[in-house]
């Protein structure tokens, strides 16, 4: 239970940072306030997108939450699993926009003209590295989250 | 030929039933006078052709909306030989409520008891044949997503066949009502003119409701008034007796019944404390955690709508403006005829398709998320930022809708129950920036603000779903006066969505997009083409459309130059105020009309638009293009709904809008010292 | 003293009153099962927009479908809190 509650934390707070480096970015870009980005952390690519700002920061609360209410709970748990289903979510959504990509340069190209992806930009980002944490806890959040829900009457923690 | 009615509320699995007896052999029209959609198909039963129709969704039979009157007509009119009732397993009060109204119209009844499968998995489990025993009527268990129990359907449907249908008495609305709706029926029964009208009973019930539809009929015969005022003197008795309104007391005693009913046949085989859809909900409809969790929700719809879908979209603009352009222009045909077929209709059609991929993954992602039941919990989370501005949830979908094309949100706005809100909500969606703004954006901003592109863009969007707020609260404040009533919705189990279900719905939004794209949008590619190539000296030629001086002697190169008048303060030339013109057509078409104006190739455009334009009057046509005048789709869409009055007030509010705000750009950018 | 349902605690039972709207509204709503002298289950509440249910005579089982109550609406159902 407590390394439960301890990964929660720390997946929480990795999304969390990772939120607050890719708002920054976005306000470096957008607003002419004079901030430089930070477009690279090692081999990160940090994209300066408002969007995927907020679905980081979801993410974080979302696995914060779960740390708070402690995942033994039914609010717990099922901020862990909702966690794990957006974090997912957020992963497969920038995997299809990268296919889209890999075939709208392969149609480009089939048309004549030249074009060029770069992969290692669109895969080596904080929602699809970050997103394998949940992606490996999401088995283990649905069965808690199952086990909850079959529980016999009486002896769930009412929220 | 033999006619078969499908029935029942909304969201029970109707269409999936209808495609499962007609096998797709199914046309679409609308029901006469109205834009509700009719569906109607051929079924073969035992080798009987049936003509299948798929009534609308409803809740009861009253008077009061126009699904309901669509329903109750159908049934009362073309008299159906068989209506099949299909009834949610899992909501059973709410779904027999309407069965037991149904009966009471004396038709020949089956119950379809659809989605036993969510029913199991919430732990309850249905008798069926004590249900049947206790309406009376053949009720058999359907999964329609998986296909099972249609077989039993069609058999039951085939023995109904063989069968009249007869008035059910199951609801007792108590001695002294009965009485009164006793003596209506006799009377009633008495006149052979009125007895085939309706149902005695029913028409009786329905009377001393107050149903305005069938006092109306009734009025018609000498009769008839005789019976109208009875009912009406009944009616004022019995409301001073009970002590409250006679309606009321009808549809709480109808209710009484079904709630009765659905105890009796409902068998609990898994005691739960907690459902999976409980678990769940205790985040996503958390005060806190709620909005994030939209706001992610939307991004991703948008990511998914735009970004994924880029590919089909390179795909058709290959296929339209290269193959199929090249291999015209390349033919022998006459000069004109390349002409009218090339840079008219392909380019036309061609420019509005291009959209097909962005519009279609939008209402994809919609359509799945509502199937999910997501869609009722963003409702209910984005409903208190809704009421400040005086709409509810509700609205909520159809103005995301408008992000892909305004058409299908305004018909999305229907079901909004409180007039004033729908009204609200049908005349600010037009605000939202539709895809086929984009192109304006993207290739004014590529033109001027490099490196800052999307975030011009994403401003433009926000700008849209601002002013599209704002508006709504400056409109109920003082048009559309009266405190927001909020809404009620249905927040259904969490479910795993059903591939058909979800394709069916999608389809038919997107339908709507193509309808306006292949009609509205045609005649409007031709007239760009047709005003370019002709002039007040007579015709000038597809040459016109590459050379910008004979361009300016045609037509459109005359209203241009009298529209630069009036776009002066804004410092456009005649070639962006004639390109706006063609925007009233459809919006997609202005970058094409702009580029033909240019002389250069839509590639190109993006450079010659620096000679004419400056970053701040790009900015003031980017909001120009964003809320000026609806695109004739549109407006055709909100007379539809609306009436000839608000279309126009659409058109003159959106005009006068976006040239006071455009004004306001050039005057801001003046004030902060930028040009 | 009736309060509006949009006020009712969370996770209480209710009976419901009255119903302050016009004819049209009261419709919807009792279409939808919600009139004078029905118990309804708040699951999440106010203020702002609420979620009931409607619990099933003599089950303590959750019945499957709720509605939601927009804010609007949740303030003309009144309704005596038990």
């Amino acid at each position: 239970m407590k390394a439960c509650k301890l990964s929660s934390l720390a997946i929480g707070l990795t999304y969390a940072s990772f939120a607050a480096l890719t708002l920054f970015n976005w306000l470096a870009t957008t607003l002419p306030l004079g901030l430089k980005a930070i477009a690279k952390l090692a081999w990160l690519t940090i994209p300066g997108d408002l969007g995927l700002s907020v679905s980081l920061l979801t993410v974080a609360l979302l696995f914060l939450s779960s740390a708070y209410f402690d995942p033994g709970t039914v609010k717990g748990a099922a901020s862990m699993l909702v966690g794990c289903i957006v974090g997912v979510a957020v992963l497969a959504m920038q995997l299809l926009v990268v296919a889209a990509g890999v075939a709208d340069a392969a149609l480009t190209c089939l048309a004549g003209e030249a074009a060029e992806y770069a992969l290692s930009e669109g895969l080596l980002r904080p929602d699809v590295l970050l997103g394998l944490g949940p992606l490996a806890l999401t088995p283990y959040s649905w069965r808690r989250a199952k086990s909850l829900v079959e529980a016999p009457q009486g002896s769930i923690a009412t929220y | 030929m033999v006619k078969v009615a499908l029935a029942g509320n909304p969201n029970v699995g109707k269409s999936a039933i209808f495609n499962e007896l007609t096998h797709g052999r199914a046309w679409v029209g609308n029901w006469p006078g109205v834009t509700v959609e009719k569906k109607v198909g051929r079924a073969k039963i035992n080798g009987l052709d049936l003509e299948v129709v798929d009534l609308p969704g409803i809740y009861g039979l009253t008077a009061y909306t126009v699904d309901e009157l669509i329903a109750r007509n159908y049934i009362v009119e073309e008299k159906p030989d068989v209506v099949v009732d299909i009834v949610n397993a899992s909501n059973l009060e709410r779904n027999l409520y309407l069965t037991l109204s149904l009966l009471e119209m004396g038709i020949n009844l089956v119950v379809d008891l659809n989605m036993i499968d969510i029913a199991e998995s919430q732990g309850y489990r249905v008798d069926s044949s004590k249900l049947s025993r206790l309406l009376g009527v053949p009720v058999v268990a359907t999964v329609a997503t998986k296909r099972l129990g249609i077989d039993g359907l069609r058999k039951a449907i085939a023995e109904a066949l063989k069968r009249r249908g007869e008035a059910r008495r199951i609801v007792d609305y108590g001695p002294k009502v009965e009485e009164a709706v006793a003596r209506l029926q006799s009377l009633i029964e008495s006149r052979p003119e009125l007895r085939s009208l309706y149902n005695p009973r029913w028409a009786a019930i329905k009377l001393l409701e107050g149903d305005q539809n069938v006092e109306e009929r009734m009025r018609g015969y000498a009769s008839g008034v005789e019976v109208v005022s009875l009912a009406g003197e009944l009616r004022a008795m019995l409301e001073e007796e009970l002590g409250v309104d006679l309606e009321s007391w009808m549809v709480e005693r109808r209710y009484e019944a079904a709630s009765r009913i659905a105890q009796a046949c409902l068998v609990q085989v898994k005691p739960r404390a907690l459902t999976f859809t409980d678990l769940v909900d205790t985040v996503v409809t958390h005060k806190v955690l709620g909005i994030p969790l939209a706001l992610t929700t939307f991004y991703m719809i948008f990511q998914f709508a735009f970004s994924v879908s880029a590919p089909l979209s390179t795909l058709i603009d290959w296929l339209f403006g290269g193959l199929l352009y090249d291999a015209v222009k390349g033919s022998a045909l006459p000069e004109l005829v390349k002409s009218l077929i090339a840079d008219g209709l392909i380019t036309g059609i061609g420019s509005i398709l291009v959209f097909l991929p962005p519009i279609a993954f939008l209402f994809l992602a919609v359509s799945a998320l509502e199937d999910v039941g997501y869609m009722a919990r963003a409702a209910f989370v984005v409903d208190r930022v809704m009421y400040r501005f005086k709409l509810s949830g509700r609205s909520m979908i159809p103005l995301i809708l408008g992000l892909g094309c305004n058409v299908p949100a305004i018909m999305a706005a229907r079901p909004i129950e409180d007039e004033n809100d729908r009204k609200a909500t049908v005349l600010v969606a037009p605000c939202i920036s539709c895809s086929a703004r984009l192109p304006v954006y993207v290739v004014l901003a590529g033109a001027f603000f490099a490196g800052y592109v999307g975030s011009v863009i994403l401003g433009m969007y926000v700008l849209g779903v601002a002013v599209a707020l704002l508006l709504a609260l400056v409109f109920r404040k003082t048009l559309f006066r009266g405190p927001s009533t909020g809404f009620i919705m249905e927040l259904p189990p969490y479910m795993v969505p059903s591939t058909s279900n979800v394709a069916i719905k999608t389809w038919e939004r997107t339908k709507r997009f193509l309808y306006k794209a292949g009609t509205v949008i045609l005649l409007g590619a031709m007239a760009v083409w047709l005003l370019s190539v002709t002039g007040p000296s007579g015709y000038l030629g597809p040459s016109a459309l590459e050379d910008p001086m004979l361009l300016e002697s045609s037509w459109m190169g005359i209203l241009g130059h009298a529209l630069e008048a009036v776009f002066k303060p804004m410092g456009w030339d005649w070639r962006a105020a004639a390109a706006l013109l063609f925007g009233f057509v459809a919006k997609e078409v202005v970058v094409g009309a702009m580029a033909i104006m240019y002389g250069v190739s839509e590639e190109g455009l993006s450079a010659a638009l620096r000679s004419s334009f400056t970053p701040l009057t790009s900015l003031a046509y980017m909001t120009f293009v964003l809320l000026y005048v609806p695109c004739l789709a549109t407006v055709a869409a909100i007379k539809g709904e609306l009436g000839w009055r608000y279309a126009a007030l659409a058109i003159a509010y959106e005009l006068a809008l976006a040239y006071v705000a455009a004004l306001s750009v050039i005057g801001l950018g003046l004030l902060l010292g930028v040009s | 003293m009736y309060a509006p349902l949009a006020m009712a605690p969370e996770g209480s039972y209710v009976v419901v009153e009255e119903i302050r709207a016009g004819p049209g509204l009261a419709r919807r709503l009792a279409e939808l099962g919600i009139m004078k002298g029905v118990v309804l289950r708040v699951v999440k509440s106010g203020p702002g927009p609420v979620i009931v249910e409607r619990p099933l005579e003599g089950g303590s089982s959750p019945s499957p479908w709720r509605l939601v109550l927009g804010l609007g609406m949740a303030m003309k159902v009144l309704v005596r809190v038990s």
